[in-house]
């Protein structure tokens, strides 16, 4: 064996003794390690599970198709298109099973009560039964006849109900009714799979002619290869066919398996946008890895200063020392990034199975890992353990012989001067300032770039002067704490870069879920300003076709939430030659229903309110005036031009006095609604229904549209955001913790004679334990004002450039909860080190020290 | 009987107001089978209040053992300790330390001070501990005669050997306590810094009637006890009241006969 091989031998041997021997105090730097590896393998895992649930799932709904006609993404389909393009086909030879897709959205009612416009759900024409169904009933049976539905995902409606179905035109905010209302009876579920496009959602099936007259239009043609012929010949003639009609030219013509991947893609495109905002979490969790293990390997590397100055004496290069402790890093790095795909692994079967099993609705499927992602994690966690580790070994491979000889220096490393703090100060403050200027002049990107560089800059800076804010904040805590927490400042002061890693570390997490908790807020404010200014009004109950009783205003008003109603009444009255439908409305008991502050456009006495349209058909302008004929009388009127809230196209608006003196024949056919309390809450869907009951009992066919669902329906979906967005920065914070108790661990471990002395002078367990928790509350309490403040800064610039009109709402409530979790986070991880502190025998630590 | 059992109770109402320190019986061995080092074999001391005593011995002859269970640092398997009244064995630990906060001072060898405080903070570290505040005539009285009055803003790695120890037996002295123990405290110092320490220990003890006891193996350090305590083998071997340097080494360096 050569000399160098053999020293290369030597060298590795020692590197595993000592990641043997120090393998408690580098427990913690390979959690971080396997944390992340374990983030990275899940965060793949699942995504490539879904997707190949998805494409399973789309396989399967066009496994028998060869042609499919007219699905060429959202485009529509001109209406009898498909109908035109089957006669073609048919014509031409292609004589397999052919179906013609429908799609719509109905409203539906249960027996007596109104509709529900808001949560309308989606409809599709069930295939017959042959090659191209798909469909495959979980309970019951298929729909067979008009007036028969299945159901699939989550939905109230179950096997055996009858309701009344009404068919719906999408509209921008909430959906109108058209057309006339069917009772259909729940026959069967559907399973549907992982089909992305039906959401998680609850969606109709009902046969083709049922869904036609709910106003389902037809969305797609879907053609199978008729007996002897191949699908690409199907496909060839069909293309050849279709193309050869002007009528049909246009549609596109596409195979089976293309229209499964262009919705595919589709999803795709969306799940990109997830993939990389998963990789941004992923490198926060690994930067954060990245810290811990820097900090443990200078801590561990410095208590190790004497068998390094030993091993110097005994004749090892600086350069062996340096490859040692780097094979110790490269060790530590492979088998706890390894064991942290492990993790992963499991993790993302463990999911799988659980919404296999708790979800049915949305069915994963078998686990998918790519083998890139295990692979992936750790290469990353093995070169995240290595550069972290740089630094440090770069100085412990600096130690000189003599250090062997040496006692341990006690003397405390020193503060930063305050003149590299001040450079980096006005670094930070410039680069604020950036941050404002871009995000003012509406540069995302470079805001973005900015920003990153700017807590980069202010990270730093509080690292380096982390000493001295926990020096500050002790001043501030001491006079609780006595001489345990005067101790702890101390001991924080004496390693200004450990203590200085811990804080970032823990900054990092703090900052980012205040921005997160900050922008959410500022958003979901925002969304439901612009949405009560749109839509001012609680709750729009309409009348079937017969009108509302006098009496329905009392009716409603005695309800249990209900808070204020109006009631808008209808006439209709002629102006010049047209005949028009005018609303009435009680301008001075508006404000007590509407939601807004800002002022609605409502025509008061003297006034007709109507869109510009409508002015423009009756050769009327702003400011002008038009005399207006009804039953009892006429009137002259001023027109202004406005759009009244719910007002339909081509209606105008007009006080109720006057459309009563115009009009004796008007009747109730709307009301507006206020609800008690100022945000949706558990009971209003009961509220709700109570209302649609009593209108449906009052006028058949009557409607409920709710804005304040509308809001709720933002609410959980901003809620929703929330919580996945707080559980991937929970893995950055968990990070960040772990590294914080595991440096209080090492440093009192290195204190432990220290400590001992301290017991022999009369210093209780308790009061050495109290030590450890105050310099975890110290660093802390630091780590979580600064990052309050940074993030609620952060969450406010980045709402500004994302929104316009932001209404800042700063969530005091949960940011303090936040804050205090930070601080008890760090209490708890201070508690294992300081119980260790106190224990093992205080005579075998009085002897070391002699 | 009724007269010796008086009799008995006034000798020791008598012993606890003439010393500091009554130990009886003690023993205490390391270890079992036949790894086992017996430390201690029946040993019986009292240490008279205001005295400096010096416990000498060779390596393995158990001196450090006796200040360790004399202190309360460490528990005799037999024996008893009584300081003050009180009895030491069996105490439970937060008794125990809250003894050795408010009767017992130190002075080890090295790491005596905490790196992170300066000299005066150092001094007042048991009073801290306990949350009480130092007399502060008394505390310019210890400083003052230890000489540290210059030096009290000072850190420890800021200070020579000789200063460092001088801090440690200020903070042993700043709490009057009814004994300091000092565990060879010029062990790590060059000889003129060595006298000086053991200079103020002898003087705290005659001018302010402080009782010190001192482990040591120098028996010119030991020349500085009004009284020396030498054992061997966990046994005391001899004990000599103020004796001459030569005194002392004749007792614990006899020479090997030829």
């Amino acid at each position: 064996m050569s000399a160098w091989s053999h020293a290369a031998v030597t060298q590795i041997r020692l590197a595993f003794a000592q990641a043997r021997a120090d393998a408690g105090r580098m427990i913690a730097s390979a959690i971080a390690v396997a944390l992340g590896a374990a983030f990275v393998v899940a965060a793949f895992g699942i995504t490539a599970t879904s997707e190949r649930a998805v494409l399973n799932s789309l396989a399967q709904q066009y496994s028998s198709t060869a042609v499919v006609v007219g699905a060429d993404g959202d485009a529509a389909v001109p209406a009898d298109a498909c109908q035109k393009a089957l006669t073609r086909l048919r014509s031409g030879g292609l004589v397999g099973a052919a179906v013609i897709d429908y799609g719509g959205a109905v409203a539906i009612a249960p027996a007596g009560q109104a509709f529900d416009t808001d949560n309308s759900l989606p409809l599709s024409s069930i295939s017959p039964a042959g090659p191209l169904r798909w469909e495959r009933v979980l309970a019951g049976r298929l729909p067979a006849r008009p007036g028969e539905v299945a159901v699939s995902g989550p939905s109230s409606l179950s096997v055996g109900d009858s309701v009344l179905a009404q068919g719906v035109a999408y509209g921008n905010v909430s959906d109108q009714a058209a057309g006339a209302a069917y009772p259909l009876r729940v026959v069967g579920v559907v399973d549907i799979q992982a089909d992305p496009r039906s959401g998680t959602g609850a969606r109709l099936y009902t046969t083709a002619r049922q869904a036609q007259l709910l106003g389902a239009a037809p969305g797609q043609l879907r053609l199978a290869a008729g007996a002897g012929m191949s699908e690409a010949a199907t496909l060839d003639r069909a293309r050849r066919l279709l193309s050869a009609t002007p009528a049909t030219a246009a549609l596109p013509v596409v195979s089976g398996e293309q229209a499964a991947k262009t919705i595919m893609d589709g999803y795709t495109g969306d799940t990109a946008g997830v993939t990389a905002a998963l990789l941004v979490f992923v490198a926060l969790a690994l930067l954060t890895a990245a810290m811990v293990i820097a900090n443990t390997f200078a801590v561990v590397l410095a208590q190790r200063v004497r068998e390094l100055g030993l091993l110097r004496c005994v004749g090892a290069t600086a350069k062996q020392i340096r490859r040692s402790t780097l094979a110790e890093a490269a060790v530590l790095g492979s088998i706890s990034s390894t064991l942290g795909a492990l993790l992963g692994v499991g993790l993302t079967v463990l999911v799988a199975v659980a919404f296999g099993r708790g979800v049915p609705e949305v069915p994963l499927g078998a686990p998918v890992i790519p083998i890139s992602a295990p692979a992936t994690a750790i290469l990353a966690g093995t070169a995240v353990t290595l550069v972290a580790s740089l630094v440090p070994i770069r100085a412990a491979a600096r130690v000189k012989p003599l250090a062997a000889l040496h006692p341990l220096d006690s003397a405390a490393d020193a503060d930063t001067s305050l003149s590299r703090l001040l450079l980096w100060g006005v670094l930070g403050l410039l680069s604020l300032v950036g941050l404002f200027v871009t995000a003012a002049a509406d540069q995302l990107a470079i805001a973005v770039i900015v920003g990153v560089f700017n807590f980069c800059t202010l990270a730093l800076l509080v690292r380096l002067g982390a000493s001295r804010l926990t020096a500050a904040a002790g001043r501030l805590l001491n006079r609780l704490g006595g001489i345990s927490a005067r101790l702890a400042t101390e001991n924080l002061r004496r390693h200004p870069r450990r203590t200085g890693a811990s804080v970032v570390a823990l900054l990092v997490g703090v900052t980012l879920t205040c921005a997160v908790l900050v922008g959410v807020s500022a958003a979901r404010a925002t969304a439901t300003d612009s949405l009560v200014d749109a839509y001012p009004f609680d709750v729009t109950v309409t009348a079937g076709s017969t009108g509302f009783p006098q009496d329905i205003r009392q009716r409603i008003q005695g309800l249990h939430g209900v808070d204020a109603v109006t009631p808008l009444t209808s006439g209709h009255l002629r102006v010049g030659g047209h005949e028009i439908d005018a609303v009435g409305i009680d301008v001075d008991t508006v404000s007590q229903v509407s939601r807004t502050d800002q002022s609605v456009d409502l025509p008061s006495p003297g006034h007709v309110a109507m869109s510009y349209e409508t002015a423009d058909e009756l050769n009327a302008g702003d400011g002008t005036t038009v005399r207006l004929s009804g039953d009892k009388s006429d009137l002259t009127l001023a027109v202004s031009i406005a759009q009244v809230p719910g007002l339909a196209a081509g209606d105008i608006a007009l006080d109720q006095t006057d459309l009563n003196t115009l009009s004796g024949r008007t009747s109730i056919t709307r009301l507006w609604v206020r609800l008690s309390g100022d945000s949706p809450s558990d009971q209003t869907q009961a509220d709700l229904s109570a209302i649609a009951k009593t209108a449906g009992s009052a006028s058949r066919g009557a409607e409920v549209t709710a804005n304040i669902s509308t809001r709720q329906t933002l609410d959980s979906v901003l809620n929703f955001l929330l919580t996945v967005v707080l559980g991937l920065l929970a893995v950055t914070g968990l990070i960040a913790i772990l590294g914080l108790g595991n440096t209080l661990a090492l440093s009192a471990i290195e204190r432990s004679q220290e400590s001992a002395m301290m017991r022999a002078l009369g210093a209780t367990r308790r009061q050495l334990a109290a030590t450890v928790v105050w310099e975890a509350i110290q660093q802390s309490v630091v780590a979580t004002a600064l990052g309050s403040v940074l993030g609620i800064v952060y969450g406010l610039v980045g709402v500004r450039a994302v929104l316009y009109g932001v209404r800042i709402d700063v969530p005091w409530p949960r940011l303090a909860l936040l804050g205090s979790f930070a601080v008890l986070a760090g209490v708890i991880a201070a508690l294992l080190p300081a119980w260790r502190t106190t224990g093992g025998a205080l005579m075998d630590r009085i002897a070391a020290t002699h | 009987m009724k007269s010796a059992f008086r009799h008995h109770c006034a000798r020791a109402a008598d012993n606890t107001a003439e010393h500091a320190i009554i130990a009886g019986g003690l023993r205490r061995s390391y270890g079992s089978g036949d790894a086992a080092v017996t430390a201690l074999d029946g040993v019986d001391l009292a240490f008279r209040r205001g005295h400096l005593t010096a416990i000498m011995g060779p390596s393995g002859s158990g001196k450090s053992t006796l200040l360790h269970c004399l202190a309360g640092l460490d528990a005799p398997d037999e024996g008893s300790i009584v300081v003050g009244g009180t009895e030491l064995t069996g105490l439970r630990d937060g008794a125990l330390t809250r003894l050795r906060r408010d009767r017992f001072g130190f002075v080890f060898q090295a790491f005596n001070l905490l790196p992170v405080l300066d000299a005066a903070a150092n001094i007042t570290l048991p009073l801290d501990l306990a949350g009480r505040r130092p007399e502060p005539g008394w505390f310019d009285h210890v400083v003052d005669r230890l000489g540290l009055a210059d030096r009290l803003a000072h850190r420890p790695h800021e200070l020579s050997g000789g200063q460092q120890q001088r801090v440690a037996i200020a903070r042993a002295l700043v709490t009057r306590p009814d004994v300091v123990f000092a565990d060879e405290p010029t062990g790590n110092l060059d000889s003129r810094s060595g006298t000086e320490v053991l200079r103020l220990l002898r003087t705290s003890a005659r001018a302010d009637g402080q009782t010190i006891v001192l482990v040591t193996h120098d028996p010119v350090a030991a020349g500085y006890a009004d009284r020396v305590v030498v054992l061997g083998d966990g046994r005391v071997v001899a004990d000599l009241t103020a004796p001459t340097t030569e005194e002392i080494i004749a007792v614990a360096h006899p020479r090997r006969p030829a």
